[in-house]
């Protein structure tokens, strides 16, 4: 009870779901604090109001943000693919019902080529005999690692680049933001394939591609993010105690500018997945007979009309990746807006 | 002085149109009783306004007062049929000029708001839209009341403008919002609002946004053009200088309700219920030489969620009982035309004052 | 009238060229005999009058009034010696224009020539409206803005000629409260790291008796320790700023800037935290630069108020003095334009309704700034700047006009 009531206290929603100013009047957020409050200063008169009953329920920015997720259902059907891809990914081996390299000649022959699902390989076998089923669930691994990385590598670039350009402004934020106007004017796919050619084939110049060319954005968000929060009172307060540049920047400009990076690059693990699975359609992507979604579906292309489950199978599991993140994106966005606490 | 000499508000079968209010006469304006606004939210219902009755006659003053959170603004909004969402008025009846404004359907509503019942409201950035000239703004409220031409809105709105005083109105008639300094905006939108003659003004919170000599001209603007208009003024404030300075009557608002009503001598010099005295206690005089500490009120103004119970004040107040925290004190009238919500209301037992932290 | 005539005669431009020593000599020699003692408690036995050299430069002007030190020495009272003392203080912001080549289209001139002084022990109000450059003045003095020019002389030593190492240190010292407890809270914390935050940064967290030390503030500004793992958003208005209190006294300063502590709170709240500032003030012998628009506020709290102006002092006096017999015509429009909460005194009281709006302090009236406003205004007001002068005990007014008027 004690712990509802608190949880009822310390949120915000009425004031931004009614999103009026003369809500103020109806809630404040003394009121909602007060609200857990309440019975417990009446048989208690006197004492400090925060003197409320029950068990700390100490609410995180995650906590908080959890709350709200879970009543978004598709930010849950997000969350949901994307703990489904990463299942596959750690146990595809366990999971999966072939070697994805086990080459079936004489059920290629039988067929004539791609075989029709069955209830042994219940997606079927591709022109090679291999269970079509077992390569999606391997492809998985490569779209979590070119996601994971290629999105680690521009949080890594972005999030240093764009703190100090936000933070220091001036003749960095100048430079880092003309450098990055030059990384937004090249096409991007188009600047991929120009590096992959350059480096060379494989999971690891695909991810190396996208992070350098995805940085800019990141960079550009937690900049604009960080232009208003080092203007707060608390970060001046900090000041004012004597903190220095790397405590201001870690403790109290960082974890309340990172809101939209989290939901960008959420989405960005999507479009990331998506562009590795069009470079490997185009042949420059993973190096077969890697197991990958792209090339998978490029393998399907001559038999298009004839036997479309070559297709269908791994474009699905590619869209509904791409949905998940981008689901799961909107949904933190939605309950991290900061309108909304 | 104790006695209770009627019970007119409060309770279910005050909602009947016989029971009279205790400033309410032939020539009453605005009737409001019983009114009940409830904010359904997933953390429970928000009692913005429970219960409140009140009435303002022609030409006089009403102020509402109260601290965040006490509903006084939604009282208002309720008033002109804008009660946000997942706002509802439960309960009540708002008569104005002889018509239940809850039995209006929108068109006839929209027709008295702004026609009849004009609006000002505190931040005047935000009343007014970015991308229009204030001039067009302006004369578009007065095309839509007063269906004039495009060229005669024009004339009328340059004229309005100058009558709330705003020098070189047709040179500034085509400046933009962001032109024009806080108090400025908030001339426009009293020419806004005064535009078709409104019987009634209601003004929340007029001037908080504006600096001192600022309100004090916002004032003065209100004040005379209440003489030159013979308007009716609902003013909500937390201004309590601002309310001794402007009201006939006062209605003092806490957690939803209203706990003391009376005229405004009466609510400053002769307050009977412990918040209102709390409050006159607890502001700095800047009239007065320093005598000593303030007596604030302890404690925290209550959740709408979580109200109290019993007398929502009872966790504040200095003197409750037993009682106080039982039964829910009603509004009745202790003396002539002065209500208060209090069990011991004129007649306050020994204070039991705990130690403020 | 001209300020220029001598080259003995101290002016302003003197001044900020750093060519005078004295006030840092004068103060310094001060204070070293009371150097030792307690802070002087408010209310306590009176000190002696300040022991401070007279000031070196009172000199009869033309108009028959003194014009005195900058900062003066305020008559003597029951406060220490002198601990801030802010001398000819200027803050321009330049507006600027472009991306990579940004050209200076215009200046702010928030804080022009201020002056100010506040004794050990004293609270002195600072009052205005927007953009008259209290904010600002607050700011400087703790340097979170760089002053364009001026002299901060803290226990006499001029702060803005500090290093970072030595404002590090100062910064013990120094502290602020701010107005909005929603916004100087970091919202990502809780209330125990925010309080401790200014221990660990000076390294003395376990030294002042760490956790402990931090229960024994919360609770001394009226908290319950055991809420100190809760974060700022679960307490009301009120309650942060209790918090905010606390993290300003961690450190045990002198001084405490005030900036609007009580505005954006409800009115049976503020006085509570006016209370809490009072007591603490008495029980750490803590000095008050109390910033605030609300005039009652400051009456109620300050022992000397100073009223700004678009960036300049136009009125200074003990509160009592500045409340019941103003001088200058801002100062007399500004008390008279706040309502009293008193609906028969109100009845009879005459408002002054200032014409017009607050010019911009980007493009402020030349010579007096509230020419423009005033209702005495002639031709010298439009010409020659009025300087701040001394009309007797102290009370400084910068008027050509000045002339006392009861407005209560």
């Amino acid at each position: 009870m004690a712990k509802d009531m608190k949880r009822g206290a310390t949120d915000m929603p009425p004031v931004g779901a009614i999103s009026d100013e003369q809500v103020e009047d109806v809630l404040t957020p003394d009121q909602q604090t007060m609200a857990g409050t309440a019975t417990a200063i009446s048989t208690s008169a006197g004492v400090p109001a925060s003197t409320a009953a029950g068990a700390e329920v100490a609410l995180t920015l995650w906590g908080d943000v959890w709350r709200r997720l879970r009543k978004n259902r598709l930010a849950i059907i997000g969350l949901g693919i994307v703990g489904v891809l990463l299942i596959t990914a750690v146990f595809a081996p366990l999971i999966a019902p072939y070697d994805t390299n086990d080459q079936r000649i004489d059920v290629a022959s039988r067929c004539s080529g791609p075989c029709a699902p069955t209830l042994k390989h219940w997606m079927g076998t591709d022109q090679l005999g291999r269970d079509q089923f077992s390569r999606i669930v391997y492809g998985a691994r490569v779209s979590v690692i070119v996601g994971v990385f290629a999105v680690g590598i521009a949080l890594a670039l972005g999030l240093a680049l764009g703190a100090l350009s936000g933070y220091f402004g001036g003749a960095i934020d100048a430079l880092v933001m003309r450098i990055a106007d030059v990384f937004f004017a090249f096409p991007y796919v188009l600047a991929a394939i120009v590096l992959i050619i350059a480096i060379g084939q494989g999971v690891g110049s695909i991810v190396v591609a996208i992070g350098i060319f995805a940085w800019a954005t990141i960079a550009r968000l937690l900049r604009a993010s960080i232009l208003s929060t080092k203007e707060t009172e608390y970060v001046e307060a900090a000041r004012a105690l004597g903190a220095n540049h790397w405590r201001i920047i870690t403790r109290h400009v960082m974890p309340n500018s990172m809101a939209p990076v989290i939901v960008y690059a959420t989405i960005l693990i999507g479009s990331a997945i998506l562009t590795e699975a069009a470079l490997s359609f185009l042949g420059i992507g993973v190096v077969p007979p890697t197991p990958a979604w792209g090339y998978m579906v490029n393998a399907g292309k001559p038999f298009l009309t004839t036997r479309p489950y070559m297709i269908i199978f791994p474009g699905i599991a590619i869209v509904f990746t791409v949905l998940g993140f981008i689901f799961l994106g909107d949904g933190l966005r939605d309950s991290m807006d900061p309108r909304l606490r | 002085m104790a006695e209770i000499v009627e019970a007119p508000v409060g309770g279910e079968e005050a909602t009947s149109a016989q029971t009279r209010l205790p400033f309410e006469s032939a020539d009453s304006l605005l009737v409001v009783r019983d009114l009940v606004v409830h904010f359904h939210t997933d953390f429970g219902v928000v009692k913005a306004v429970d219960g409140v009755s009140y009435s303002v006659n022609a030409g006089e003053t009403l102020a509402i007062v109260g601290e965040s959170g006490s509903g006084k603004s939604v009282n208002a909004s309720a008033v002109l049929g804008l009660v946000p969402p997942p706002g509802k008025v439960h309960r009540g009846e708002i008569i104005f000029q002889g018509q239940d404004m809850l039995k209006l359907d929108d068109q006839r509503l929209r027709e008295i708001r702004g026609n009849r019942i004009g609006m000002v409201f505190q931040d005047p950035l935000t009343s007014l839209n970015p991308v229009f000239s204030v001039g067009a703004q302006v004369s578009e409220a007065v095309q839509i009341h007063e269906g004039l031409a495009r060229k005669d809105a024009r004339e009328r709105a340059t004229e309005l403008l100058s009558i709330v005083g705003i020098p070189r109105s047709r040179e500034r008639f085509d400046d933009y919002p962001h032109q024009f300094s806080g108090g400025m905006r908030q001339r426009v939108m009293i020419a806004m609002a005064i535009a078709m003659k409104p019987a009634l003004l209601i003004a929340d919170e007029p001037t908080t946004a504006l600096d001192v000599t600022v309100q004090a001209q916002i004032l003065d603007l209100l004040g005379s053009l209440q003489q030159e208009f013979g308007m009716a003024m609902i003013l909500i404030t937390h201004d309590l200088g601002m309310v001794a300075d402007q009201a006939d009557t006062v209605a003092v608002m806490y957690a939803g309700s209203i706990v003391e009503y009376g005229t405004v001598d009466d609510i400053y010099y002769r307050p009977l219920m412990p918040y209102t005295l709390g409050l006159m206690a607890s502001v700095a005089r800047m009239d007065q030489a320093r005598s000593g500490r303030l007596r604030p009120i302890r404690g925290q103004p209550p959740s709408l969620i979580f109200r109290p119970p019993g007398c929502p004040f009872h966790p504040r107040c200095d003197y409750a009982r037993e009682v106080c925290w039982q039964e829910q004190p009603e509004l009745l009238e202790y003396d002539q035309q002065h209500l208060a919500a209090c069990h011991f209301a004129g007649n306050l037992p020994e204070p039991i004052r705990k130690d403020e932290p | 009238m001209s300020n220029e005539d001598t080259p003995r005669k101290r002016t302003p431009s003197a001044a900020k060229s750093g060519a005078r020593k004295s006030p840092a000599k004068a103060t310094a020699r001060a204070k070293t005999p009371a150097k030792a003692k307690t802070p002087v408690k408010r209310g306590a036995a009176s000190r002696p009058a300040k022991s401070a050299a007279p000031r070196p430069s009172i000199r009869e002007m033309s108009g028959g009034a003194t014009v005195t030190d900058p900062a003066p020495t305020q008559p003597a009272g029951t406060f220490g010696e002198e601990l801030l003392r802010v001398e000819h203080l200027v803050k321009h912001f330049p507006v600027l224009r472009g991306i990579i080549f940004k050209s200076k289209v215009g200046t702010v001139q928030a804080v022009d020539d201020v002056s100010l002084s506040i004794r050990q022990g004293e609270t002195l109000g600072v009052v205005g409206e927007s953009g008259c450059g209290k904010s600002t003045t607050a700011r400087t003095v703790l340097r979170l803005l760089e002053p364009t020019s001026g002299a901060i002389y803290y226990n006499g030593q001029d702060i803005v000629k500090f290093n970072k190492d030595q404002m590090r240190r100062l910064r013990r010292e120094m502290q602020i409260i701010f107005q909005d407890p929603f916004a100087s809270l970091n919202p990502r914390m809780t209330v125990r790291s925010i309080v401790s935050e200014p221990l660990v940064i000076h390294g003395i967290y376990e030294k002042s008796g760490g956790a402990k030390y931090v229960a024994d503030l919360l609770e001394r500004v009226g908290l319950n320790p055991e809420h100190g793992n809760r974060y700022p958003h679960e307490f009301s208005g009120g309650q942060r700023q209790r918090i905010g209190v606390a993290r300003a006294l961690a450190l045990k300063p002198k001084l405490i800037i005030c900036d609007e502590p009580v505005s954006a709170l409800d009115v049976s709240v503020q006085a509570q935290i006016l209370n809490l500032l009072e007591d603490l003030q008495n029980e750490f012998g803590l000095t008050y630069m109390f910033i605030a628009h609300d005039l009652s506020v400051v009456r109620h709290i300050s022992d000397r108020v100073a009223v700004m102006y678009l960036g300049k002092v136009v009125e200074q006096a003990d509160r009592d003095t500045l409340y019941e017999r103003p001088m200058h015509p801002y100062t007399q429009a500004l008390i008279s334009a706040v309502p009293i909460p008193d609906p028969q005194k109100e009845r009879d009281r005459k408002r002054i309704i200032l014409e017009g709006d607050l010019p911009s302090p980007l493009n402020p009236p030349p010579a007096c700034r509230f020419h423009t406003r005033c209702w005495k205004a002639q031709q010298i007001c439009r010409d020659v700047e009025p300087p701040l002068e001394d009309h007797g005990n102290g009370h400084l007014v910068a008027c050509h006009f000045a002339e006392e008027a009861k407005v209560l």
